[in-house]
C-alpha cells in the first residue's frame, strides 16, 4: 500500500507556498464552500462525521474537541498548536514551510465552525523562518479576503496572530502553551478547567495541531463520510508519519491509517535500513512512546493496533534504529532530552528525571552497579502516572521499555563496563 | 450535601469541599507540599496523590473536590508508594543539613518523611549544588539546595501580595526561587514566605539561629501595630520574644502579616527601656519609688487638667483612663486623637473585614492601605482579583498596588455626597450595589458627615471601616477617651497649654511627635508647668517630663485591643517585662483607686461595652468557617504564662494597705 | 533597545487581545537586538509592560533561546536529538569544537561563532540538522560546516 496523498496532494507542486499557485490548485476552495454555503454548526457536522482525531499526540476526536465549547457568548479563541518539539517529528514543519496556505485555510475554517474571530498560531521558537513564511501567506490571503474583518463578504471576522515561542518542548502540551501565549513560563495547568471553558485568557478556547487543522481542508472537500470511510473505523482518514534515524530515505510520508503496517512504512515507503544494516528497533510515535522491536513491525499504523501492540501512534515521528545503535545511549539521548525538558513544575518529573539521567549516563560510562537497572524500572515506576502532565509518561516510554525488551544489553553495560557494541551512540 | 467514603469512612461534606479538607474533617491525614489553605490549589508537589476508585490515575487530594458516592483511599500499598516516591524524589538533592537548619522541628519535609518516607534512599549520586545561606534583604535568608520548589513562596508574592518580587529562575531540575539579579526582597509582606516555606529554604534573619523551635514557648497575642488587629503568637525563650508568627484568623488576617507586625519587637529587648519611674527635680530626672511618683503626679495633676493619648494602651486601660479623668480629677479634657484622625469609629453601620468576601463595591475614601491597614490590603486585592470593584477616592492613592479605579480629588466630601446622589457611573454603581463598603482614613469633619449621608443615601447593606487609627483607637473613643461636656480636644488642650491655660497635662502611651502642627507643640511644652508621661521607651517627650511611668510593652501584659471593626482580642504577657514596670491598666487603676485585676477591670468594661465583646455583633453576618492550624506549626500554648508571669500588681507591694481600703470606692 | 526596535516594543503592548502576551515577542527583539538579553533590557522590559524584573527573569530564563550572555554573531546550534544523534550529530559538534576552539556554549574571542548543541529541532528526516541564527542548515556535513565558517569570517573581515 502506497502513500495516500491528501494534505500533501500538492506538496510538490512549485510555487504551492504562493497564494495564486495554491488556489490553481483547489486552495481555499473549502473555506469559500464553509463561509458562503454552510453554517457554522454544519461544518462541525461534517467534522465530526469525518472522524477525524487529533494529529498532536493524544488522539482526541477533533468534533467531538469543539462541541464542548459552552454557547454562553463569551470570546472563543482557536489556537493552532505549531510547537512541533517531540523528538523525532517534522511534519508540521513541512506543511508550515511548503504549503503554509493549507494551514491557513484549515485555521480559518475551522475558527469560522467554532465561531472564534481570533486565531492564533503558536509556533516554536525555532520556526522564526516559517514566522515569516506565515506571516506573507496571511499577508496574501489577506488580500484575498479570506482574513480580516469581512472574511469573504460574509461579514463574519477571523483575524490570524502569529506567536514565537523561545525554546521549550513543554510549551506543547495544549494549557503550556497557552501559559506561553499569555507571556508567562510555560508551566502547564491544573485541569480542570479544561481549554474549552477556561483557555486563553480564561476564555472558551479550542487547541488543535497544526495537522488536524489542515486536516479540516480536505475534509471539506470531499466530505466528512468520505474522509471517514479512508483508514479504519476508530482511526479515521490519513496520518504523516515522520521517518527518520538509521533509514534509507527519511522523511514525511502521508498514509492510510491502518492500511499501512510499519514494517511497509519503513521498507517499502522509506526504503528500509541503509545498505547492509538491519533494523533493531522502532519508536513509532515520537520519542515518548515505549519500543518495538521488529517482531511487532507488521503491526498496522493506528491508534488502536499500536496500542494493542504495546506502543502509541502518538505524533507520528517514527524513529528507527539498525544494530549499530546502542540501546542505552538512545535512551540516555532521549533521558536527557526529558530532563532538560521538564519544566520543573512537580517533583516526580522534576527530580525523577535528573535521577534516571545519572543513573543512566553511568551505566553507559560504563559506572554501572549491581541494582542500577532494578532502581530504574522502580523509579520509572514512581514517576508513571503520577506527574502534573504527561510529559512524565512520556519522558520514561522509551526507558521502560527499553529495560524489558533489551535487558542484555543494559545489563552488559554493567557486566563488561561499557557499551558491548563499541562507540556507536554517542 | 454530599456524601462519599474515605477510606472507609462515610464522609458529608458541603459541594466544592476539596478530598483533603473533607479527609481532614474525617480525621485523615493526607500529606502536602505545595498545598496551602490559603492559596489556589496547583497540585504541583504530588505528595498528596490519592486513589479514587474508577478514575485511572492516583489523583492529587489537594486539587480534586469531592464528588457524590466517591470512594477514596489514602492508605493502600499503592498510595503509601506514592507517598515514599514523591519523598524519595524530593530527599535525593536535598543537602539533608537538619542539624543546623533553622526550620529543624517544624519542617514539612522532616515531618512527612518520618510518617511518610522511604526508610533509605537509593540515590547515591551527585546532589545539586546551588547557593546557600544567601541574604536576600534584611530579612530573608534563603538557601536554594533546601528549597522543594513547592512555590508557596512566589505564589504568595505573585497572587496574594500582588507584588512578584521573588520567581522562578530556569526550568526543570535547574529552577532555583530567586529575586531578580541585583534587587533585594523588598516588600513589606515579605516574612509570610518565611512563614509558609515548608522547609528550611527561606529563613528569618532577625531569628537566625537564635533558637530551636521546640524550646520556644508560645503565647496567643494581637499585633500593637495597626487597627487591623491580626492575630500572632509570641514565641519565646526565657522570656524574650525570638519571633512572632501568625495565628490564622478566619475573619480577620488569613494567616498573613505584614513585616512591621511580624519584626516590630525589636523594642522589647534591645535598645533602651524606661525601668523606674522619675520624678522631676530641679534640672533633673530622678529615679524614685512607684509611690514618690504617684504621689508626684497626683500632686501636679491640679486645677486645669488633660490627658492624651491611650490608642496603644489597653482598653481596660483607656477605660480606667477616662474614669481617672472624669471621675477623680473631674476634667472633661480627655482625648486619645494625638494623630490627625477625627473618628475611630465609622458614623453609620462599623464594617467588618469579612465584609469584603460579599461586597460589590468598595470605596477606599483618603486611604493608604500600605501604611494604615496591609493586612487588610490583602483581602480586598484577594477579591478584587475576583471581580469586587475597588474605587479610590482622594489624592492618597497608594492601595496597595492592586489594581483599582482612582477619583483625584482635594474634597473628598464632595465627591462622596456626588456618587451618594448617583452621579456619574460610579454614582449609579454604588446606589445599585448590593453591599458597599467604605474605608476610610478617619480624617475630615465633613467627610463623616458625608458618609453619614451617603449611607442613608443608599437602600443596601452599607458599612465604613476607620483605617486610620492605631491599634486600640476604637477602643479608645468606645470607652469615651474624647473631650466630654465642654471639654477640650488634642488641639485644644496643646492651644490652652500653649497660652497657659493648662496646669497639667497626661498622656497614655503615646508620642506629640505624632500631632501634625508641631508649633503648637512646642509652645504647649514649653509654658505647660507639669507634664506627666507613661510610656514605654524613653523620648524627648519623657526627657521633658515632670513624672515618667514606665510601661509593660504589649507583650509583657495582659488586656484587649479593639480592632477597626470593633472586634475586641485578647493579648497575654508572655515576655518578661524589666522588673518595676507595669501594666498600663495596673498603672491606671492605682490612680483611680481600684483594687482590681486584669479579669475584673475586663469584667467593668464588658459591662460598659458589652457589644464589644460579642463575636459576631450583626444578625446573618458571615459566620467563621473554622480556622486551619498548618501542621508544621506546634499547637498554641497560649494563656499559661499570663497566669504564672504577672506580678502582683504594684499597689499590693507598695502601697500600705490601709490607704487601699480609704480609696477603694 | 534601540529606537526602532522600542517603537516595535511599544506596538506589541497593543497586538495581542491581553498585554501580558507582548512580553515574549519583546524579549525577542531584544534578543534578536544584542545576542543576548542584558540585566539593563530587563528593566526596560519590565517597565514597558508594567511588571517587575523578576517575573521577566521568571519568564526569560524559562525559554532556552533566550540568552542571560553574550553570544556570536552567528550562533550555530547544533541538533543532538536522537534521530541526528543516530546520523553523526556528535561528530558535527566535535568538529566545530576542534576548529574553533570552543567548548560547548563557548564563544569563540573574536565573538564570531558561539556553539550550542540543542535538542531536537523538528528536522528529523534531514539529521543531522543544524542552525545557524535560526535558519535551518539540513543535511548538514563537516565540509558544509567549514565552508560556512570560513565564508562568515572571510564576510566579516572584508566588512570590518
Ligand atoms: C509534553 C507534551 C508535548 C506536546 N507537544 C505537542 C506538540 O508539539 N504539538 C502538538 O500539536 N501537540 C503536542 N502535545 C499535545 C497537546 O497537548 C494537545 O493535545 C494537542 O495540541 C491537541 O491538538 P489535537 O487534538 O489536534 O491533537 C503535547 C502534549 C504533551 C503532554
Ligand atoms: S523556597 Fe520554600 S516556599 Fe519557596 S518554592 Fe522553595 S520550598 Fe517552596
Ligand atoms: S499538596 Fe497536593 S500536589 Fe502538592
Amino acid at each position: 500500500m502506497p502513500e495516500k496523498r491528501l494534505l500533501f496532494k500538492n506538496i510538490d507542486v512549485p510555487g504551492i507556498d504562493g497564494i495564486e499557485i495554491y488556489e490553481q490548485h483547489g486552495g481555499y476552495q473549502s473555506l469559500r464552500k464553509a463561509v458562503l454555503d454552510m453554517t457554522p454548526d454544519a461544518v462541525l457536522q461534517e467534522v465530526m462525521t469525518s472522524n477525524l482525531r487529533g494529529r498532536g499526540g493524544a488522539g482526541f476526536p477533533t468534533g467531538r474537541k469543539w462541541s464542548f465549547l459552552p454557547k454562553d457568548g463569551r470570546t472563543r479563541y482557536l489556537v493552532c498548536n505549531g510547537d512541533e518539539s517531540e523528538p523525532g517529528t517534522c511534519k508540521d514543519q513541512e506543511i508550515i514551510y511548503r504549503i503554509p496556505h493549507l494551514l491557513i485555510e484549515g485555521v480559518l475554517t475551522s475558527a469560522y465552525a467554532i465561531g472564534a474571530e481570533d486565531a492564533f498560531i503558536y509556533l516554536r521558537g525555532e520556526f522564526k523562518t516559517g514566522y515569516r513564511i506565515l506571516e506573507r501567506a496571511i499577508a496574501e490571503a489577506r488580500a484575498k479576503g479570506y482574513v480580516g474583518d469581512n472574511v469573504l463578504g460574509s461579514g463574519r471576522r477571523v483575524e490570524i496572530t502569529l506567536y514565537l515561542g523561545a525554546g521549550a518542548y513543554i510549551c506543547g502540551e495544549e494549557t503550556a502553551l497557552l501559559e506561553s501565549l499569555e507571556g508567562k513560563r510555560g508551566n502547564p495547568r491544573l485541569k480542570p478547567p479544561f481549554p474549552a471553558t477556561a483557555g486563553l485568557y480564561s476564555m472558551p478556547t479550542v487547541v488543535n495541531n497544526v495537522e488536524t487543522l489542515s486536516a479540516i481542508v480536505p475534509i471539506l472537500q470531499m466530505g466528512g463520510a468520505e474522509y471517514a470511510k479512508l483508514g479504519t473505523e476508530r482511526s479515521a482518514g490519513t496520518k504523516l508519519f515522520s521517518v527518520s534515524g538509521n533509514v534509507r530515505r527519511p522523511g514525511n510520508y502521508e498514509v492510510e491509517l491502518g492500511k499501512v503496517t510499519l514494517r511497509e512504512l519503513l521498507y517499502d515507503i522509506a526504503g528500509g535500513p541503509p545498505e547492509g544494516h538491519e533494523f533493531k528497533a522502532a519508536i513509532p510515535g515520537g520519542s515518548s512512546v515505549p519500543f518495538l522491536t521488529p517482531e511487532k513491525f507488521d503491526t498496522p499504523l493506528d491508534y488502536e493496533s499500536l496500542q494493542a501492540a504495546g506502543t502509541m501512534l502518538g505524533s507520528g515521528g517514527v524513529i528507527v534504529l539498525d544494530e549499530r545503535a546502542c540501546i542505552v545511549g538512545s535512551t540516555l539521548r532521549l533521558m536527557e532530552f526529558y530532563r532538560h525538558e521538564s519544566c520543573g513544575k512537580c517533583t516526580p518529573c522534576r527530580e525523577g528525571t535528573m535521577w534516571l539521567n545519572q543513573v543512566l549516563q553511568r551505566i553507559e560510562s560504563g559506572e554501572g552497579r549491581p541494582g542500577d537497572l532494578e532502581t530504574l524500572a522502580d523509579l520509572c515506576s514512581n514517576i508513571d502516572g503520577q506527574t502534573f502532565c504527561p510529559l512524565g509518561d512520556a519522558a520514561i516510554g522509551a526507558l521502560a521499555s527499553g529495560l524489558r525488551l533489551f535487558h542484555d544489553e543494559y545489563e552488559a553495560h554493567i557486566t563488561k563496563g561499557g557499551c558491548p557494541l563499541g562507540e556507536v551512540v554517542r | 450535601m454530599i456524601n462519599l467514603t474515605i477510606d472507609g469512612r462515610e464522609v458529608q461534606v458541603e459541594p466544592g469541599t476539596l478530598i483533603l479538607d473533607a479527609a481532614k474533617q474525617a480525621g485523615i491525614e493526607i500529606p502536602v507540599f505545595c498545598y496551602h489553605p490559603r492559596m489556589d490549589p496547583v497540585a504541583a508537589c504530588r505528595m498528596c496523590l490519592v486513589r479514587i476508585e474508577k478514575m485511572p490515575k492516583l489523583q492529587p487530594a489537594c486539587a480534586t473536590p469531592v464528588a457524590e458516592g466517591m470512594v477514596v483511599h489514602t492508605d493502600t500499598d499503592e498510595v503509601r508508594k506514592s507517598h515514599a516516591g514523591v519523598l524519595e524524589f524530593l530527599l535525593a538533592n536535598h543537602p539533608l543539613d537538619c542539624p543546623i537548619c533553622d526550620k529543624g522541628g517544624e519542617c514539612e519535609l522532616q515531618d512527612n518523611s518520618i510518617r511518610y518516607g522511604p526508610n533509605l534512599t537509593r540515590f547515591a549520586d551527585h546532589k545539586r549544588h546551588l547557593d546557600k545561606a544567601r541574604a536576600l534583604g534584611p530579612i530573608v535568608e534563603l538557601d536554594q539546595e533546601r528549597c522543594i520548589q513547592c512555590m508557596r513562596c512566589v505564589r504568595f508574592m505573585q497572587d496574594v501580595a500582588g507584588d512578584p518580587v521573588l520567581t522562578l529562575h530556569d526550568r526543570g531540575g535547574h529552577a532555583v526561587v530567586d529575586v531578580a539579579e541585583g534587587r533585594t526582597f523588598d516588600s513589606i509582606f515579605s516574612g509570610n514566605t518565611i512563614e509558609i516555606c515548608p522547609v528550611g529554604a527561606l529563613t528569618s534573619r532577625p531569628f537566625r539561629f537564635k533558637a530551636r523551635p521546640w524550646d520556644l514557648d508560645e503565647v496567643e497575642s494581637v499585633c500593637p501595630h495597626c487597627p487591623v488587629g491580626c492575630n500572632i503568637r509570641l514565641s519565646l525563650r526565657h522570656g524574650e520574644v525570638k519571633r512572632i508568627l501568625s495565628r490564622d484568623n478566619e475573619e480577620i488576617d488569613w494567616g498573613w502579616l505584614c513585616d512591621r507586625g511580624r519584626f516590630g519587637y525589636g523594642f522589647l529587648h534591645e535598645g533602651q527601656r524606661l525601668t523606674e519611674p522619675m520624678v522631676r527635680r530641679g534640672e533633673q530626672l530622678v529615679a524614685v519609688s512607684w509611690s514618690e511618683a504617684i504621689a508626684a503626679l497626683e500632686t501636679g495633676m491640679k486645677g486645669r487638667v488633660g490627658a492624651l493619648g491611650g490608642g496603644r494602651s489597653s482598653l481596660e486601660a483607656q477605660y480606667l483612663m477616662r474614669r481617672w479623668m472624669q471621675e477623680k480629677l473631674g476634667s472633661q479634657n480627655v482625648d486619645h486623637r494625638v494623630l490627625p484622625l477625627t473618628t475611630a469609629i465609622a458614623p453609620g453601620p462599623v464594617g467588618r473585614i469579612d465584609d469584603v468576601n460579599d461586597a460589590d463595591l468598595v470605596l477606599a475614601l483618603d486611604a493608604e492601605l500600605i501604611e494604615e491597614a496591609p493586612v487588610f490590603g490583602l483581602r480586598l486585592r484577594r477579591f478584587e482579583r475576583k471581580g469586587l470593584r475597588i474605587v479610590s477616592i482622594g489624592q492618597r492613592t497608594d492601595l496597595l498596588d492592586m489594581p483599582h479605579e482612582d477619583v483625584h480629588t482635594d474634597d473628598v466630601a464632595k465627591t462622596l455626597a456626588q456618587i451618594a446622589q448617583g452621579q456619574g457611573e460610579i454614582g449609579d454603581a454604588f446606589l445599585k450595589a448590593t453591599k458597599v463598603l467604605m474605608v476610610w482614613s478617619g480624617r475630615g469633619q465633613d467627610v463623616a458627615a458625608a458618609i453619614e449621608a451617603a449611607v442613608k443615601a443608599r437602600p443596601g447593606e452599607t458599612y465604613t471601616m476607620v483605617v486610620g487609627g492605631l491599634a486600640n483607637s476604637f477602643g479608645a473613643q468606645a470607652v469615651g477617651l474624647v473631650p466630654g461636656e465642654g471639654g477640650l480636644d488634642a488641639r485644644g488642650m496643646l492651644e490652652a497649654a500653649g497660652k497657659g491655660e493648662l496646669d497639667g497635662l497626661f498622656l497614655l502611651a503615646d508620642d506629640l511627635d505624632e500631632f501634625p502642627d508641631h508649633d503648637l507643640v512646642a509652645a504647649a511644652l514649653n509654658r505647660l508647668p507639669f507634664l506627666a508621661v507613661a510610656a514605654v521607651v524613653p523620648s524627648a517627650l519623657t526627657e521633658r517630663a515632670d513624672v515618667v511611668l514606665p510601661l509593660a510593652a504589649w507583650a509583657e501584659s495582659d488586656g484587649h485591643f479593639v480592632n477597626m471593626e470593633g472586634r475586641a482580642q485578647r493579648f497575654y504577657s508572655g515576655a518578661t517585662r524589666p522588673s518595676g514596670v507595669y501594666d498600663d491598666w495596673q498603672i491606671m487603676a492605682q490612680l483611680v483607686g481600684v483594687d482590681w485585676s486584669q479579669e475584673e477591670t475586663e469584667a467593668a468594661v464588658r459591662a460598659e461595652l458589652p457589644a464589644l465583646f460579642e463575636a459576631h455583633r450583626r444578625e446573618g453576618g458571615p459566620q467563621p468557617k473554622g480556622g486551619y492550624e498548618p501542621a508544621a506549626h506546634a499547637a498554641v500554648k497560649a494563656s499559661i504564662y499570663h497566669k504564672g508571669v504577672t506580678p502582683d500588681p504594684f499597689l499590693r507591694s507598695l502601697v500600705p494597705q490601709a490607704e487601699l481600703a480609704g480609696r477603694a470606692e | 533597545m534601540n529606537a526602532e526596535n522600542l517603537a516595535k516594543a511599544k506596538e506589541l503592548l497593543h497586538r495581542f487581545p491581553k498585554k501580558s502576551s507582548a512580553l515574549i515577542p519583546m524579549l525577542h527583539l531584544v534578543e534578536d537586538e544584542f545576542g543576548y538579553i542584558p540585566e539593563a533590557e530587563v528593566q526596560v522590559v519590565a517597565d514597558l509592560m508594567g511588571v517587575t524584573p523578576a517575573y521577566v527573569e521568571g519568564v526569560l530564563t524559562f525559554y532556552t533561546l533566550f540568552h542571560r550572555q553574550p553570544t556570536g554573531k552567528y550562533l550555530i546550534q547544533v541538533c543532538r536529538g536522537l534521530s541526528c544523534q543516530l546520523n553523526g550529530a556528535d561528530e558535527l559538534s566535535r568538529f566545530l569544537y576542534d576548529e574553533l576552539g570552543v567548548q560547548r556554549n563557548g564563544t569563540t574571542p573574536d565573538g564570531l561563532f558561539t556553539v550550542e548543541e540543542v535538542e531536537c529541532i523538528a528536522l528529523c528526516k534531514d539529521a543531522p540538522a543544524v542552525q545557524i541564527n535560526l535558519d535551518f542548515y539540513p543535511n548538514m556535513t563537516k565540509e558544509q560546516l567549514r565552508s560556512f565558517l570560513d565564508k562568515a569570517a572571510k564576510e566579516v573581515r572584508s566588512g570590518a
